[in-house]
């Protein structure tokens, strides 16, 4: 497992925890994805990716599903599943 | 009055909750950015109150200029309301506590509503709610504002709630959380009271798992090849639909007028009152009645579709796209809007953070299809497309209208692009979006919007398309001659028909033409009852008088003319109020000039080139 894992690189399906961010929050939209849940520990799970371009993606997140693109997404790192 | 300002995350359902309480029948979506300004209503009970809709958000920290209407509304002291009432999603409480907590910190009266209740139980989610009142230190009523009989448990709360309000609480300044902490250290800080409240009042285990529905509706709507296909059957559908089932409708509003025209006829003495009410006034309203059953049908296939909660998904599937050319997935939601009419559609791009993708959205939104040219494409279509079957159930007619609505949108990506590369240029901007449970939704909330709708545009048929037609009738019928009598084409109407045609005669367009796209300039909507009202007055010099419309249409113009003129539709600036809406939301003239320049340009352009290829071909 390799610490760098992001959001941006989990395939359709596969389940992990969220272990923090690669900067710190800077962005009111890194902001507010924070007051959405997405904060160290939470679990989520990718359910959508865009054919060809893997991007936007679709992640639900405690009962709920956002779409954010890949490039956003780099900047949630993870932790897979199981490895914990 | 006291005032209640109603507020809550985006999709807790706190436009439905509004409509209940106030019985004003407001637009109310399954999708973010509906609440674009805040409505007003006031809510009956023993002591009425006023209601203010603020546009849901999910915290105090705004990162759009709508969610920036809530915050400064919430934070403006002296405050507009007397107390908050705050609407939670029974079925998302962890991440709406987050809210919660920061709407409390503010220290102002206030009561929370536990929404969505059915939902959460069909779901077998299980919340304390006297426990959950305990911990927040205020009152909560538990409802479901969509199914619920009765909201009097929760108007007799509010009630309560501001009667124990003393005189001058508006006034009373704001309790802001004042710490070194950064934002982050705050949002962690929140949620760990979050967890805590969280454990303490819900029941049961799996309260966080999504709905199995969804989940399984996603699997197919978002599925990587049938997403797509999906998305655009499900267009073309709809398109069918307007176009086959709205007919019979049609048929019968067209014969109710002509009856009602007949009756006037025979009541009236004949002279210029009668000839005003039976070809100006009748003519002109029943014209562009006709395609009332269209606009509506198309309405409620968008409602629909919106309260179930697909758009949502429409923004995720066409976000690669629109990408791809420079566009932002958030600027689907207000081109959308614009595909009824472009003037909800500017507004609601003000749900688009970023400033320049805000006015490349508003500039594009003239070019989707709104429901206004609908009367105009199916007349042209109708007149110059011949009605063959491609495969049964799939008629021509409805797929060229399906390709005008396609060019206009490709029409839209590549105007916008080039806008975002040359004019407004500008770094790319994140999306965030979420893709709500699927609800079904509910048949009266669902009528009450096409109602809405039904009003809207009748309002407009009445006044500026009536003024209109009447205006544009009275012009062909002076300046009379020796013996009284006026001939269309010397008359005013025809002068300025005839000034402007050197201008548009390259595109294949004659003088009775340029008549209608003066009055057209104000609203396009005009344009059927202009060229009944036209062609009428014409006729009455021939003997043709017992064709319909389409026929004389057939006879005056050439197809390749035919095709021009609906190519001219797709782009042309036509429509007075979007103008008026573009220079108050962009806040200057300048983008009205640019938005009116490039549309013109654009109409003159593919118009040429029709009219040339078409003429070439036939």
């Amino acid at each position: 497992m390799s610490l760098n894992k992001s959001l941006a690189d989990l395939e359709v399906g596969s389940r992990a925890l969220i272990l923090g961010y690669r900067s710190p929050p800077q962005t009111a939209f890194q902001l507010r994805l924070i007051e959405l849940g997405f904060l160290p520990g939470q679990p989520l799970r990718v359910v959508h990716r865009a054919p060809w371009s893997k991007d936007p993606l679709a992640v639900e997140l405690r009962g709920s599903v956002f779409a954010l693109r890949r490039e956003d997404a780099r900047w949630i790192l993870l932790l897979e599943e199981g490895v914990a | 009055m006291k005032t209640v300002a109603l507020i809550g995350t985006p999709n807790s359902g706190k436009t439905t909750l509004f409509n209940r309480l106030t019985e004003s029948r407001q637009r109310v979506a399954n999708v973010g950015g509906v609440t674009v300004e805040g409505a007003h209503g006031i809510a009956s009970g023993t002591s009425p109150f006023a209601v203010q809709d603020l546009p849901g958000t999910y915290s105090l920290r705004p990162t759009s200029d709508d969610e920036r209407v809530t915050v400064l509304t919430l934070l403006q002291v002296p405050s507009q309301f007397d107390a908050i009432v705050l609407v939670l999603d029974a079925t998302q409480l962890w991440r709406n506590l987050g809210f919660a907590l920061e709407i409390l910190a503010l220290k102002k009266p206030l009561c929370v509503v536990l929404n969505m209740m059915d939902l959460a139980r069909k779901r077998k989610i299980k919340i304390d709610v006297e426990e959950l009142a305990k911990q927040l230190q205020c009152p909560v009523v538990a409802i479901s504002a969509a199914r619920d009989d009765s909201l009097l448990p929760l108007v007799n709360q509010i009630e309560l709630t501001l009667s124990m309000i003393e005189e001058g609480g508006r006034n009373s300044p704001l309790h802001l959380e004042q710490s070194e902490a950064t934002p982050n250290d705050l949002v962690l800080t929140r949620f760990k009271e979050v967890d805590r409240i969280y454990r303490a009042v819900q029941g049961g285990a799996a309260q966080d798992e999504r709905d199995e529905w969804s989940r399984r509706i996603d699997r197919v709507l978002l599925h990587p090849i049938f997403g797509p296909l999906l998305l655009f059957s499900v267009l073309g559908l709809v398109f069918q639909l307007v176009f086959n089932v709205a007919q019979i409708p049609a048929s019968w509003i067209e014969s109710g007028f002509s009856i009602l025209s007949g009756v006037v006829r025979d009541l009236m003495p004949s002279g210029f009152l009668r000839d005003l009410v039976t070809e100006g006034v009748i003519a002109g309203v029943g014209g562009t009645l006709v395609f009332l059953p269209q606009i509506l049908i198309l309405f409620a296939a968008i409602l629909f579709l919106e309260d179930f909660g697909y758009m949502a998904r429409a923004v995720v599937i066409l976000d690669a796209w629109m990408v791809r050319v420079g566009l932002h997935g958030q600027s689907f939601l207000p081109l959308l809007s614009s595909f009824a009419c472009a003037i909800p559609g500017v507004m609601a791009a003000r749900s688009i953070d970023d400033r320049r993708d805000r006015i490349v959205t508003i500039l594009v939104a003239p070019l989707m299809t709104c429901s206004a040219r609908l009367p105009v494409y199916a007349l042209l279509i109708s007149a110059f497309v011949p009605n063959t079957t491609l495969i049964p159930g799939v008629g021509l007619q409805g797929m060229v209208m399906l390709a005008l609505y396609l060019v206009a949108i490709v029409a839209g990506l590549l105007v916008g692009a080039l806008f975002k590369r040359f004019l407004l240029k500008g770094e790319r901007r994140p999306l965030l979006i979420e893709l709500p449970s699927y609800k079904m939704p509910s048949l009266n909330a669902l009528l009450a919007a096409i109602w809405f709708r039904a009003k809207t545009f009748l309002r407009r048929v009445t006044t500026i398309i009536v003024a209109l037609t009447v205006a544009l009738w009275v012009l062909t019928q002076f300046p009379k001659d020796d013996h009284g009598e006026v001939k269309i084409e010397s008359s005013y109407a025809g002068a300025i028909g005839h000034a402007i045609e050197p201008l548009i005669r390259p595109l294949g367009f004659d003088w009775k033409i340029g008549m209608i796209l003066v009055p057209a300039f104000a609203a396009r909507e005009v344009v059927v009852s202009a060229l009944a009202t036209t062609l009428k007055v014409e006729d009455e010099e021939s003997d043709a008088g017992n064709q319909t419309l389409i026929e004389r249409l057939q006879k005056e113009w050439s197809i390749a003319t035919g095709l021009s003129l609906l190519v001219w539709f797709i782009f042309a600036p036509q429509c007075i109020s979007t103008m008026a809406v573009v220079r108050r939301e962009t806040g200057s003239n300048k983008w009205v000039i640019v938005m009116v320049v490039y549309l013109f340009a654009l109409a003159y352009l593919a118009s040429f080139v029709t009219y040339r290829v078409v003429s070439f071909w036939l």
